[in-house]
């Protein structure tokens, strides 16, 4: 019996032994932490998502936070944290939404529409001086009949209201209703995000980090990535390096630096069409840019290719239309401007401008002698106006290559109209309605710099922004593209890209148009 | 009958002097391909031929002899006289220069761009791109050009450099004093001064401080402040140069186009003066697209909207090829004013540029001389 015992005894010891291993291996095969690390070089200049204005920011700020709606895939509109697509009055003046029922804010507290409505009515409050007060000025008022549903009230009917609630504007009443509205920006509460998002803040060190963790209440999709690392670096070159190091594994690649890239082992790079043109853009109120014919013989001199390949690396697609292909407004169908010489001297000649003894260009004893300005230190936008001096010298047309500061060029030259033409990049907002870009009105159009007014267009943006059907609305974008084709106000050049770097084994996801979106979908395996 | 065979003997005489004359060897010319002390291979005429040497070859440079193992290099356009399969002797030319380092195919992409704010030169190099950015100062501008930021003391002139004692400033008809960034506002006279300054947060950045506000309209616009201030100065301007070199490998099956026709990377590298690139995703240069462009040429002649021209390297014609002409060609006289095709004769110097987007037809042509 003893001999028993003593066996009995020894099996149970190495019964407890193995169970003990089996802990300790079990504790050692749990899945390393999903941490994505992505380098950028930029410090957010706020967390509060009323208060964004810079990318810095909204890159952050949209990893946490969510809005009422969001785009698909496809640039539709789609219920987010509206339990569905809202409905509007026929009259297009009330849009209601119905709120999910089973939303939390990162600290807890239940997520209703007094949140909505206060978020909305701060963004209106002229005391917050919020930059987002605009983009909702045709609310009149915010009703909230019940927990769940929120009423936007309009002045007049907006549709691109409903592209502006796809914002991660949302703000938790409970932490924001007590404090002065005057300083918000400067309220430390701005440097810690509270927010519905797929991702909880944890801390900001400025110059340095932000760090995210997953939000595992987050209301929409599982999220797949545990941690989120946002590293600071003091340029895209050292953000390069961090990739480089594998102290990285996410960047955002400039084009020049794409070709490297791809060659460096472990690295995949994703390349998207961006919601972005680059543009030559005249100053209409000048005696050189005044008559539509003149812009259009440098259309025609303008060879959208050799900008395409010989500044953009390849990555940009010649251009015609302010709308890149990708977005569902895009029409082909407009007058295009191939490459020809002479049909550009005869449009010169017509428009009165005969060349000169010296070899340019004349009328009313004015040379066509005019600078493109443009910012200085973005190399493609450089080397873009001396292939311009290039292409209009045979025009008879002196183009003076200028290079300025960033605020100098706009200050001082383009904001006051102080200028002949600028060569520049526009990123689009997603809802297609193009009127700040276009409309005559300075209050309406404030990028339209260079004064082109035409009313028929006018009231195509007018018409587009109160019509809700989408098919309609597309058609007159579409009428809105064939004038600005034959009035070309702009010259387009070319569409350009956005090229992500990633470790061999992120997942991101990206889109075109969108780029880098949905980070609750966001894996590492 | 005598007289007869006597002519006849004097004739083959005469005949056998002629053919012993033309016998003697004549120099050839040929490509050092390879030699050594017992043989040299040649390209001749673009056949490859291997003679054999010895110590009775004579080898001259400068008239001089020489030793062919010191004196020749691979490459060189030589002079020789041979015998069959020996040869006799050679001439070596001088060659001009050699060096060590390694060997690498370079897109060099020059621009000049005009500024009115200069920085230091400076370079920055990767291992596929290497820029050098420099600053040429190229003359002052008058500028009215000013800021106006909401602020109604405040006036930005920017990121400029100004011309010292240029700056004027007016306010209502009446001239302001100017009073550097360290002097205090002369608190006896108030609204007569106005400072110059740079912003705390950029150095470089300069402003115009007023003693007193330019308006109690703190709604005003810069059109209507424009029309009470008058800000004018003299701003020094700059040519920023750079250049960009991009450094690439080129895959041993690189196809090359020398104005839109299949070509040799010899003659891209040796004729044209710009092109396009493309690479695989290995980095690799496999096509390349090479142009003329202004590039330097004799007219030949101009007939049926084609182009004939040569280049001429040291007195001797290098190349000709005949180019089409774009239908919206422009022709520039050498004083810049614009011409007609036709008034281009042979022998002008010319620079012509083939577009590779006008379907490689030239479309700019300047005259020289």
């Amino acid at each position: 019996m003893n001999k028993y015992k003593v066996w009995i005894s020894f099996v149970l010891i190495l019964v407890m032994l193995a169970a003990t291993f089996t802990l300790v291996n079990a504790g050692t095969a749990k899945a390393p932490e999903k941490i994505l690390t992505e380098a950028t070089f930029s410090d957010p200049r706020t967390l509060n998502p009323i208060m964004m204005e810079d990318t810095a920011s909204s890159d952050i700020i949209k990893r946490c936070n969510a809005a009422l709606l969001k785009y698909d895939k496809n640039i539709n509109l789609v219920p987010y944290a509206a339990e569905s697509m809202p409905t509007v009055s026929k009259d297009g003046k009330t849009i209601t939404f119905k709120l999910r029922k089973d939303i939390k804010w990162h600290d807890g507290v239940e997520f209703t529409s007094a949140d909505v409505k206060f978020t909305y009515d701060m963004i209106l409050d002229p005391d917050v001086m919020s930059p987002r007060y605009g983009d909702f000025l045709s609310i009149d008022k915010i009703e909230t009949p019940d927990k769940y549903t929120v009423v936007f009230k309009l002045k007049k009917a907006d549709s691109i209201i409903l592209h502006e609630f796809q914002n991660e504007y949302l703000i938790p009443k409970h932490i924001w209703e007590k404090e002065d509205k005057k300083t918000l920006k400067a309220n430390p509460k701005s440097r810690n995000l509270i927010g519905i998002g797929p991702f909880k803040f944890v801390e900001w060190k400025t110059a340095e980090r932000v760090v995210l963790v997953k939000n595992p209440d987050f209301f929409y999709e599982d999220v797949k990535l545990d941690k989120y690392i946002i590293s600071i670096t003091p340029s895209t070159a050292t953000a390069l390096i961090k990739l480089e190091k594998g102290e990285a594994n996410y960047v955002q690649v400039p084009e020049a630096e794409v070709a490297r890239i791809k060659k460096l082992p472990g690295i995949k790079v994703i390349t998207v069409q961006a919601p972005v043109f680059d543009y030559i853009g005249y100053n209409t109120k000048t005696p050189f840019f005044s008559d539509k014919r003149v812009r259009q013989a440098i259309a025609h001199a303008v060879n959208k290719n050799a900008f395409a390949k010989g500044i953009y690396k390849g990555l940009a697609t010649p251009a015609e239309t302010s709308y890149p292909p990708a977005f569902s407004m895009h029409e082909k169908n407009v007058r295009t401007y191939n490459y020809d010489l002479n049909m550009a001297k005869k449009l010169l000649d017509e428009a009165g401008w005969k060349v000169g003894k010296d070899g340019i260009r004349e009328k009313d004893g004015v040379k066509f002698k005019v600078s493109c300005v443009t910012n200085k230190g973005n190399v493609m936008r450089e080397k873009a106006i001396v292939l311009l001096q290039s292409a209009l010298k045979p025009l008879g047309i002196a183009v003076e290559p200028r290079i300025l500061e960033w605020n100098t060029m706009w200050e001082k030259y383009v904001d006051i109209g102080k200028y002949e033409m600028v060569y520049g990049g526009m990123t689009l907002s997603l809802h297609g309605n193009q009127d700040g870009l276009w409309h005559s009105d300075p209050m309406i159009g404030y990028f339209n710099k260079g004064r082109y007014a035409n009313p028929k267009l006018d009231e195509i943006w007018d018409l587009a922004r109160v019509e809700f059907d989408v098919k309609k609305q597309n058609k007159l974008y579409s009428d809105a593209q064939k004038m600005l084709a034959d009035d070309q106000p702009w010259t387009f050049t070319v569409y350009r890209t956005t090229s992500f770097a990633v470790k061999n084994n992120v997942y991101p996801t990206v889109y075109d148009i969108l780029e880098d979106c949905d980070f609750y979908k966001w894996d590492i395996k | 009958m005598k007289k007869v065979i006597s002519l006849f003997i004097m004739a083959v005489l005469i005949m056998g002097m002629v053919i012993s004359v033309n016998a003697a060897p004549e120099f050839s010319t040929g490509i050092l391909k390879n030699f050594s002390e017992k043989s040299v291979t040649l390209d001749v005429n673009g056949k490859e031929v291997t003679y054999t040497i010895d110590a009775n070859t004579k080898v001259y440079k400068n008239d001089i002899p020489v030793s062919i193992l010191d004196e020749a290099r691979k490459g060189m356009t030589i002079e020789f006289k041979n015998t069959g399969n020996k040869v006799t002797e050679i001439k070596v030319p001088n060659f001009g220069f050699e060096n060590s380092g390694a060997l690498a195919f370079s897109l060099i992409d020059i621009r000049e761009n005009t500024t009115d704010s200069s920085q230091q030169s400076r370079e920055s190099k990767s291992d596929t791109k290497e820029t050098r950015i420099n600053f040429e100062e190229i003359g002052e501008e008058e500028s009215n050009r000013i800021a106006y930021w909401g602020e109604l003391n405040k006036i930005v002139l920017g990121n400029i450099t100004l011309v010292p004692d240029t700056l004027k400033v007016m306010l209502n008809g009446t001239a302001l004093k100017i009073i550097d960034a360290n002097t205090e506002f002369n608190a006896a006279v108030v609204g007569d001064e106005v400072k110059l300054t740079t912003q705390t947060d950029d150095p470089t950045c300069l402003e115009l401080l007023f003693e007193k506000n330019f308006s109690e309209d703190t709604g005003i616009t810069q059109d209507k402040l424009e029309e009470i201030l008058s800000v004018t100065y003299k701003v020094k301007m700059y040519k920023q140069i750079t250049t960009d070199i991009y450094n690439f490998p080129i895959s041993e099956n690189v196809v090359v186009d020398l104005n839109g026709k299949p070509s040799t990377l010899i003659k891209a590298l040796n004729w044209s003066t710009s092109s396009y690139i493309t690479t695989n995703t290995d980095g690799e240069v496999i096509f390349i697209d090479a142009v003329f462009d202004n590039f330097k040429c004799i007219v030949d002649g101009v007939e049926n909207d084609k182009i004939s021209v040569s280049v001429v390297r040291n007195n001797k014609v290098a190349m000709t090829d005949t180019l089409e002409l774009s239908p919206g060609v422009t022709v520039y006289a050498a004083d810049g004013s614009a011409i007609d095709i036709t008034a281009l004769k042979a022998k002008d110097e010319i620079k012509l540029s083939v577009n590779p987007f006008d379907a490689y037809k030239v479309n700019v042509i300047e005259k020289i001389k």
